[in-house]
């Protein structure tokens, strides 16, 4: 048969505009819509591909949905993940676990891949006080599990990169302006500039924000003061709802190198605080300062090698003002007791991977981590007005160490159905044994567009500094606290057809050694009291005195379930996410304070042609149940009750004025309280056997309208 | 190793919390940065060679021209930089990643890696060979130009494995951005190349007109 026949055979047996379009473009359209994920093996792969179940939440759906922080992020668009709002600030939890008052250290924060979290109190900041603009971010990949394999510390309920962008997609100049009328507003400006440096592909991309909030007004329950003399507590918080975040992030690349900046300055109100202070105080404030610089260069050596270096270094510093009345510890007529933290890290990563048969098929990575580290603490007590110390510094203390992370991760994809991936890592902090975290995973591909995940993974989490180290009159100093371990099982099956996807995963996670601020029962207080250590503090049934102790085992299994799609040519998007987890300590009790049951759903219709995009999300957490509802001993169980969040978000080019979109968007909360005890009833008593929560701190209706202009 | 501090009150905030060799390695670092920014010059590509591969096998399937172009098999050359390890390590991970897919654009396909001399040459090995599909490895960003003009009037699918080479002079080429591929679509340059892609894929593309 002569070419040409055959060719006119082919020709004939398919369209005469091309073989696919027989099958319409929705498959080709699928595979634009499938995500790409870095995070969960420190190379770009198909999210189907990756070790690790991640949510990938892009530029487009945080713009279409009207999100405004990390945290929004997670609750409306992410799987397996969510949120909560207790007094110190926005904490993520996971599939059924969420710590109370962790300030985010079972999870690790990456911004462009470099850890975020701080090793004093082991935290980062998901809300508004990230100090990361949102039209700054590209998208967010959320790594279900646990991550110390490639991440060490930390990363136990999973890791979180927030990815910005490049500068083909924030091209030119922009000024943002974006308010919440009579609450809060942000202003910012960014660029992103392409250009040749020495030849070179360069490219220079960044953004400044300030960020002020006043309010709304919090609804408290009134209590009597815990000790003699304070007045009552509680009531309408009017004053102290505040808070002023200015940041900046800037990021350069020229060739393989690439410098990311951050710097951010927080100050906000603690409303709720230390509960055996004075109400709605609005000297009652924190501060925050992060900065980090990060530069990676990336140097391939030859077809099979390929070395990356990266030097870092990061600062953490906080205080913390609670003013009171007088009271134990403090002779004047008002005191601030105040806490300075500051941790300051820097350390270089150099990691290695070798493409054995340069195809991709056998790779080996191989890094070390080591970084020098100093962190130190004091608390002091001040005259509130002048910030006089009105006696000595107590609990102080300042260390210096260099701890080390060595790992190595060998993936294999022996057959296109079949890929494997097997690491290990240790860790090495001076302050405890040596820590192994592996992670072993498996993806098959068994059928067209169909993947079948089985994953075994541990984590680990080296208690912060201020876990082991601090102590004050009302807190006991830890003793002999060691890492906290969770190891996760997880089975998951993922199928596509055209750009619908399908997902749903079960699992099982084992934690154990977990680290918790034990509030003292009274047999322990009386002990305490009997052997002097109550100091000047006197006896009470109900005395809220802690310690940091690793008291806590939990077991938690459940599964979560996902489906996305796009169709009309991609103009009508929808999915969906829902996750169910039932979680018990060693008691048989719940873990306090995370959802056992929650999810999200969004919709949106780009109705095109100049028309705006008009977006429907919501959140869903099932009831929840109070942060000290059991160490409390409050009968019966305090819950918060189940959370609906609703938000509509219109967005689009401003007609008629080149370069000018907006954005507006109306939440409405079915909620009024989040799972943490406020107030000076921290426990159970004759008087109060039932505790107040804190209320929602963005009230339960509000609107936001935002406009950006694009040079 | 761990020095514990010493209980005495900390005197000062400055004093206490003095990072001076912190900032002093920081400035290295950046010193040390400029330094090797002089040594860079290479391209990365954002989607992965899996990812580029079902991606260029579906859309080639979308374009009118490309059965007759390909004849009974689809030969696709793949461009490698001279000199560059990046290059001819990414052709290699796209030709393994295209051997996994079963057909390009309805038929079955073969996979040659050249190495680039310059313009003339591609352009004499695209007809001598019939290229169906010509991917342009990371490096070549420099040569693009020239590539699109010595292929004006050659039917051939150039790819770009980076974001930018389309407006270079590649007819389309693949990039990330929000955490997903895209695909960028220079139309003048497939015109010149006779890949005419049809309108309900060019809708869902990055269009240079």
């Amino acid at each position: 048969m002569s070419r040409a026949i055959a060719v006119a055979l082919v020709m004939a047996a398919s369209t005469s505009s091309g073989v696919a379009l027989a099958q319409g473009t929705s498959e080709l359209e699928g595979l634009l819509d499938q995500p790409i994920v870095v995070t969960a093996s420190k190379t770009a792969e198909a999210q189907s591909a990756a070790p690790a179940t991640a949510t990938v939440l892009t530029s487009d759906d945080l713009r279409r949905f009207g999100i405004h922080t990390i945290q929004e992020a997670i609750d409306f668009l992410s799987l397996g993940a969510a949120t909560g709002s207790p007094p110190s600030g926005a904490e993520v939890g996971s599939r059924g676990v969420m710590v109370a008052g962790d300030h985010n250290d079972h999870v690790l924060l990456l911004i462009n891949g470099h850890a975020v979290n701080e090793p004093l109190y082991g935290g980062a900041n998901v809300d508004h006080t990230a100090g990361i603009p949102i039209e700054l971010i590209d998208h967010i990949e959320v790594i279900l599990g646990p991550g110390s394999v490639l991440y060490g510390t930390g990363a136990m309920l999973g890791v979180i990169n927030v990815v910005t962008k490049k500068a083909h997609a924030f091209g030119g100049a922009h000024v943002i302006a974006e308010a919440t009328p009579m609450t809060e507003g942000r202003v910012a400006v960014g660029m992103g500039y392409e250009f040749s440096l020495f030849g070179t592909s360069s490219e220079l991309t960044g953004a400044a924000e300030y960020y002020r909030q006043q309010g709304p007004d919090l609804q408290f329950g009134v209590e009597q003061g815990r000790f003699d003399g304070l007045p009552p507590w509680g009531g309408t918080a009017t004053r102290s709802n505040w808070s002023e975040v200015p940041s900046a992030m800037l990021r350069f690349t020229s060739g393989n190198l690439d410098v990311n900046v951050r710097g951010a300055l927080v100050r906000y109100g603690l409303p709720s605080n230390n509960p055996a202070l004075w109400f709605d105080q609005p000297q009652n404030r924190q501060y925050e300062t992060w900065g980090s610089i990060d530069i990676a260069y990336r140097m391939p050596v030859s077809e099979i090698l390929e070395v990356t270096a990266r030097g870092y270094a990061d600062s953490a510093e906080r205080q913390d003002h609670n003013v009171s009345l007088p009271f134990f510890g403090c002779g004047a007529p008002r005191c601030d007791f105040s806490h300075l933290g500051a941790a300051h890290w820097a350390g270089a990563e150099v990691r290695a991977s070798v493409d054995w048969f340069t195809t991709g098929a056998f790779v080996t990575l191989v890094g070390v981590d080591a970084r020098v580290r100093s962190v130190a603490y004091k608390f002091d007590h001040l005259d509130p007005d002048t910030g006089a110390p009105i006696e000595s510094t107590v609990n102080n203390f300042a260390h210096v160490d260099a701890p080390l992370g060595a790992y190595a991760q060998q993936t294999w994809q022996p057959a296109g159905w079949l890929a494997l991936n097997a690491g290990l890592r240790l860790d090495d902090d001076p302050r405890f044994p040596a820590v192994l975290s592996p992670r072993l995973a498996a993806t098959v591909k068994p059928w067209t567009n169909g993947a079948v995940k089985a994953i075994y993974s541990e984590a680990f989490r080296a208690p912060s500094w201020v876990e082991t180290d601090s102590s004050s009159p009302i807190q006991f100093l830890a003793q002999n606290l060691r890492p906290e371990k969770v190891r996760m099982y997880e089975l998951a099956v993922e199928q596509s057809a055209g750009s619908q996807r399908f997902r749903f995963g079960a699992f099982r996670y084992e934690w154990t050694d977990l680290v918790l601020l034990h509030g003292l029962t009274d047999a322990e207080l009386m002990a305490a009291a009997a052997s002097g250590a109550l100091g000047d503090i006197p006896y009470m049934p109900g005395l809220f005195i802690t310690q940091y102790r690793d008291v806590l085992a939990v077991t938690d299994y459940g599964f979560d379930m996902g489906y996305d799609g796009l169709a009309l040519g991609g103009a009508f998007r929808y999915a969906a996410n829902v996750t169910a987890a039932i979680a018990r300590d060693a008691d048989g009790q719940p873990v306090t304070a995370a959802p056992q049951l929650f999810g999200n759903a969004r919709i949106s219709y780009d109705f095109g042609g100049g028309l705006p995009t008009l977006a429907l999300a919501s959140r869903f957490q099932g009831r929840r149940v109070a942060d000290r509802a059991f160490t409390g001993q409050f009968t019966p169980t305090p819950y918060a009750s189940p959370v609906l969040e609703l938000r509509a978000t219109l967005s689009g080019a401003m007609p008629g004025v080149a370069g000018l979109s907006y954005r507006a968007s109306a939440t409405y909360a079915f909620q009024s309280y989040e799972p943490y005890v406020v107030g000076p009833q921290q426990g159970a008593s004759a008087a109060q056997t039932y505790p107040d929560l804190m209320p929602n701190p963005t009230g339960r209706a509000s609107g936001t309208i935002g406009l950006q202009y694009d040079f | 190793m761990v020095s514990h501090g010493q209980g005495g009150a900390l005197r000062g905030r400055t004093a206490a919390l003095s990072i001076v060799p912190l900032r002093l390695l920081a400035a290295g670092l950046v010193l040390c940065a400029l330094c090797v920014t002089w040594l860079a010059g290479a391209e990365e590509a954002s989607v992965p060679p899996s990812v580029q591969a079902t991606l260029i096998g579906k859309v080639a399937g979308y374009d009118k021209n490309f059965l007759q172009r390909a004849g009974e098999r689809a030969r696709v050359l793949i461009v490698t930089a001279r000199g560059d390890v990046d290059s001819s390590r990414m052709g290699r991970q796209l030709q393994a990643a295209l051997g996994e897919i079963d057909r390009i654009g309805g038929l079955p396909h073969e996979e040659v890696m050249i190495e680039y001399a310059d313009a003339p040459s591609l352009a004499s090995a695209c007809r001598d060979q019939h290229a169906a599909i010509v991917y342009l490895t990371v490096g070549m960003g420099r040569e693009l130009e020239a590539i699109g003009k010595a292929l004006d009037g050659v039917s051939t699918l150039t790819v770009g494995a980076v974001g930018g080479y389309a407006a270079k002079g590649a007819v389309i080429d693949l990039f990330s951005e929000g955490g997903k591929p895209k695909i960028t679509l220079n139309l003048p340059q497939a015109r010149k190349q006779q890949v005419a892609l049809a309108p309900e894929v060019v809708r869902i593309m990055r269009v240079i007109e």
